[in-house]
């Protein structure tokens, strides 16, 4: 299963065409309390996280540093990461912060991914990449 | 008349005479001897001595050597006064006066002018021969020699009394001149001795004590010359009150001095005889009761004066040669002893100057304030040997002093403040206070216990003094106050001049070091919480840390950065502290000043130029002044200047309460000014910080765009064409939005359209809000709502219909409806938007209305505001420029209508208002 969060749903929706299209089962999550709650319970079952970073904190984020939500990407990121530490994670976002690009170039098992540069259909190519189908 | 004496026996009685100096200590009882061998040598029935003073016209019974113990009893040590016949006095002064030989005979008989008749016939005076004592020409004395019979004395006896007397005016010569010479080794002695164990102001101070004691006089003065002023000062004295030393200076140059020219002392009989050549103040010496004077100056090794030595006596006094010269040996002795304390002070402050060099360079490694203020306490008391002592730091706030360190037992019973005991005191008075002792009742009201023992005490001040100060717009120089040194020692009199000059050039330093030690700080610290600052990408987060430093970091108690409204052509102060928290609103409202006012901000504004406004400066709002205590305070305005276009955009002006400090101080100006410099730079970059959000929102729908289209060519030909026409909803709303950017972008960079730019005859329900809603659909699916629920009256609004810039109206309706939709709460049931709208007075309004999350009742004026995001509003979206309702509401001015939040909850409406004419309405941004 590949959990998709973003809370700009209008804009996720092509990407999300474009994974089911390919034969991926997408779990959607618009809210971030509502996303990290379904990581938390079938975090087994998530096999990649594609991830937004630009996000309304939400209570679960609201006493880190997100930047008023500018970063909260990055708190959920370290989060997943305590808990999996190998999952795939692509980060999908607008954001072109040096600063943001030289965090995540540094992890393993993730990728930067801007949206301006991809396609949703590369996208769904770079996770077929990263998630063979047999 | 009597026996006559053998040769042989007179040489004995002579030799006995001439030993007398040299035997005798006591000179009453020299003086004994002396009529005893008077009496032995005449054979006399008694022999007596006595004195005489010519110009009080009295007479001392010296010594008696008589023929019972009774009658030496009786004559010895009697006073008498000298008169005429007719007076009813004894002895005759006419004929004392005359100072010749006297015989006179019969003397129970009556008066006769030498002995008191009754005495002569008690004890058997029957005649008397009288012998004038002189020394140097003048009577002194008499010796006298009575016989029991009546028989004539004879020329012998004439003769060998007046050998007999000159003898003994010799003898009591060189008795009393050995008698001072005694006493002048011993003087010198005490004096040598002093000067190695007692510092110099003491040893001075010795110098008049010894020259009273070693000449019997009450009265002495030291004075030292001011070769560069050629004037005399007195350094020390004894017998004279203090007035006398404050007030009295000679000129070297001044008749009365002459004798100053050549070395040997001078003595004048009667210093307030009316003779201004011999002495130079005549009334002084008479109220004070001074007769004779004996002076002599003082030489240096160089043979150059350095200063004289003046003696004064009560009562008219002969001072002898042999006087003169010993006072003038002293006076040579006392010169090179001064001298030679003022080598050894120098030699002694050379190696302390040498020290405290030590001491300065240990200082400027110190790590901290309280670093150094302790190792001024322990420097200092080593400087001058003290034991006990503290240091103590000011609050400029409270106006007290805390001790940060010291030594010894330390009872503190009350707080150290500015102006109170002697720690106090010597801060306020901005000098060094030496209290010798602070039991002598002039401390009485003034020191204040800490330490029980205490005997003497002295406070250094802390000062950097020539401080650069800012009165209004000039630079001045001024002291700042840091704290105090306090030594303290339990003998009186512990510390001495030298010791509060190296205490206080060790305070200067310390005071210099202490305040670049500060200053470093303030830069440090505000390093730091610059590096914060650029972090920010929100204006008010901004100023609140902004706030923040000026008030922890810089010190000041109030602030306020006040802003200006180009639009409106006004300063209002936006941010206040120092200031009761209820009272903030109430001073923001009242502290709101046209810019071309005569307000002082204002006026900042205009000029740029940093000032300090005095007390009575005319532009001060006199209401808000009042209303507020400003009087009590002290304030530096500072213009916020852009550096990139040199705009003015508010002014910060930051004080404190004058109670306690008296300046702004330059240096504190300039920090305060380099940061708010800095700071004003972050907040024009978190201004343009929108940039990097407007770029992002320009992204998000372009890349919507390609995304979209991106998926039709993909799926071109098998797509569901009620996919496909979603898809294309999608692409015009997000053109839409990106128009809406367009729009946001250039009011950013200033480059608004023309107020009136294309106007249409427009019919408002079906050529604007239709339109908008239609164009909105997506954003309202996006969220789950039901676009049905966007409800208006038609009926009323169909009526509208206005020559108006139909994409500035839309471009509003869409703000408004977009906002509604993004701020609209979750759940699907609760979403509801009603559009209404009619004639309004001269106009129309059309009423927006939605029951989404609202905005709190702080921020219902702020909403207008550039780049203002309620928190309420972040927390659900991330982004947002913060420009839409800024943009809508200038757009409407500009159409000559206005927008207005007419209610904040539930609903939450704003009210959009246009005129029925829209001619070429000039737009007045006044009009609100």
């Amino acid at each position: 299963m590949i959990l998709f969060i973003d809370d700009e749903r209008r804009y996720m929706a092509t990407y999300v065409e474009e994974l089911k299209d390919a034969d991926y089962d997408v779990e959607v999550h618009t809210n971030v309390d509502k996303a990290y709650a379904f990581f938390q319970e079938r975090a087994d079952e998530v096999e990649l996280i594609i991830l937004d970073i630009m996000m309304s904190p939400g209570t679960t984020f609201r006493d880190e540093d997100t930047e008023k939500g500018l970063r909260t990407g990055v708190p959920f990121y370290e989060r997943v990461r305590e808990r999996a530490p190998d999952l795939p994670v692509i980060i999908l976002t607008n954001a072109s912060d040096a600063d943001l690009i030289e965090k995540f170039s540094g992890e393993d098992q993730c990728w930067y991914r801007q949206k301006k540069d991809f396609m949703p259909f590369e996208i769904a190519q770079e996770v077929k990449r990263i998630l063979p189908r047999s | 008349m009597t026996d006559a004496v053998l040769e042989s026996d007179l040489i004995e009685v002579f030799d006995s005479l001439s030993q007398i100096p040299l035997t005798y200590e006591v000179k009453e009882l020299a003086l004994k001897r002396i009529t005893e061998l008077g009496r032995q040598a005449l054979s006399s029935h008694a022999c007596t001595l006595v004195f005489v003073d010519l110009d009080n016209r009295t007479l001392t019974q010296a010594a008696c050597s008589g023929f019972d113990q009774k009658f030496e009893e009786y004559m010895s040590g009697k006073s008498l006064k000298l008169g005429e016949p007719h007076e009813g006095e004894f002895i005759d002064f006419n004929l004392i006066r005359q100072g010749k030989l006297v015989e006179k005979y019969d003397l129970p008989s009556g008066f006769n002018g030498i002995a008191n008749p009754d005495t002569a016939r008690r004890y058997g005076l029957y005649a008397g021969l009288c012998c004038p004592l002189k020394s140097d020409g003048r009577v002194i004395g008499f010796f006298n020699h009575f016989s029991s019979n009546p028989e004539p004395f004879s020329d012998h006896e004439r003769r060998l009394l007046e050998i007999f007397a000159r003898q003994a005016v010799l003898v009591l010569d060189r008795f009393e001149h050995h008698q001072a010479r005694g006493r002048s080794s011993g003087v010198f002695k005490e004096l040598s001795q002093s000067l190695l164990s007692v510092p110099e102001h003491e040893f001075l101070e010795q110098v008049p004590v010894k020259a009273c004691e070693l000449l019997c006089v009450p009265v002495c003065v030291v004075w030292k010359l001011d070769a560069q002023r050629e004037r005399l000062k007195i350094v020390a004295m004894h017998g004279v009150d203090q007035e006398y030393q404050g007030t009295a200076e000679l000129d070297v140059n001044e008749p009365s001095l002459q004798h100053l020219s050549s070395r040997g002392a001078r003595s004048l009989l009667d210093v307030t005889a009316p003779n201004p050549g011999h002495y130079a103040h005549p009334e002084e010496a008479k109220r004070r009761g001074w007769v004779s004077l004996l002076t002599a100056p003082m030489f240096d090794d160089d043979n150059r004066l350095i200063g004289m030595l003046d003696v004064y006596t009560h009562a008219k006094r002969y001072f002898k040669e042999w006087e003169k010269e010993l006072f003038e040996t002293f006076a040579n002795n006392a010169a090179t002893s001064i001298q030679k304390a003022e080598l050894l002070r120098r030699s002694e402050e050379n190696l302390r100057l040498g020290r405290l060099n030590e001491i300065t360079q240990e200082m400027t490694e110190a790590q901290s304030v309280s670093d150094l203020l302790e190792l001024t306490l322990q420097r200092g008391l080593e400087l001058v040997g003290a034991a006990c002592g503290w240091v103590s730091r000011f609050n400029p706030t409270t106006g007290e002093l805390n001790i940060v360190a010291h030594r010894g037992d330390l009872s503190l019973t009350s707080p150290l403040t500015l102006g109170k005991g002697i720690t106090g005191g010597a801060l306020q008075l901005q000098v060094a206070i030496k209290a010798d002792d602070v039991r002598a009742p002039q401390w009485q009201s003034v020191y204040e216990e800490f330490w029980p023992d205490t005997r003497s005490e002295l406070a250094i001040p802390i000062l950097v003094s020539n401080a650069q100060i800012r009165v209004e717009r000039e630079i001045m120089s001024g002291t700042k106050p840091i704290g105090v040194l306090n030594v303290e020692s339990a003998k009186p009199c512990a510390f001495s001049k030298a010791d509060e000059d190296i205490l206080s050039s060790l305070a200067r330093q310390a005071a210099v070091i202490i305040d670049k030690l500060e200053v470093d700080k303030k830069f440090a610290d505000l390093r730091k919480i610059e590096r914060e600052i650029a972090g920010k990408r929100d204006w008010d987060e901004t100023i609140q840390i902004v706030l923040r430093a000026i008030t922890n970091t810089l010190g000041y108690e109030y602030v306020n950065i006040s802003l200006v409204d180009e639009e409106l052509r006004r300063i209002r102060t936006r941010y206040v502290v120092g200031i009761p928290r209820k009272e903030v609103e109430g001073f923001k409202r009242m502290a709101d000043h046209a810019l071309d006012s005569d307000d002082i901000q204002a006026h900042i504004v205009r000029s740029k130029e940093i000032e300090v406004p005095g007390v009575e400066d005319k532009r001060f709002d006199s209401k808000v002044y009042k209303r507020y205590g400003h009087e009590r305070l002290i304030r530096v305005f500072i213009p916020m200047i852009v550096a990139s276009d040199n705009r003015v955009i508010g002014t910060v002006e930051a004080g404190y309460k004058r109670s306690f400090r008296k300046y702004i101080y330059e240096r504190d100006v300039q920090i305060l000014r380099g940061f708010m410099n800095y700071a004003v730079r972050a907040l024009e970059q978190s201004k343009r910080g929108l940039l990097p959000k407007i770029t992002h929102e320009f992204t998000a729908p372009i890349v919507g765009i390609r995304n979209n289209a991106s998926y039709l060519r993909q799926h071109f030909e098998h797509i569901d064409p009620e996919r496909g026409e979603l898809k294309l909803d999608d692409i015009l709303t997000d053109c839409e939005i990106l128009l809406q950017k367009v729009g946001e972008l250039e009011h950013l960079l200033g480059r608004s359209a023309a107020p009136v730019s294309r106007r249409d005859m427009t019919l408002v329900y079906r050529d604007i809000i239709i339109k908008t809603v239609n164009q909105l659909k997506p954003l309202v699916a996006e969220r789950g709502f039901d676009v049905s629920m966007i409800k208006y009256q038609p009926w009323d609004m169909q009526r509208i219909k206005l020559y108006v810039d139909k994409a500035k109206l839309n471009s509003v309706v869409y703000n408004l409806l977009i906002n509604s939709i993004k701020y609209a709460e979750d759940d699907p049931e609760e979403f509801k938007i009603n559009i209404s709208g009619g004639a309004s007075g001269d106009g129309y309004v059309i009423k927006f209305q939605d029951w989404g999350i609202g905005i709190n009742k702080p921020y219902e004026e702020r909403i207008f505001e550039d780049g203002f995001r309620a928190p309420e509003a972040v927390s659900r979206f991330v982004t947002g420029s913060g420009l839409g309702l800024t943009i809508a509401r200038k757009a409407m001015r500009e159409m000559g209508g206005d927008l207005r939040l007419a209610k904040n909850h539930k609903p939450t409406q704003f009210d959009l208002s246009l005129p029925k004419n829209l001619k070429e309405v000039p737009y007045d941004p006044l009009h609100r």
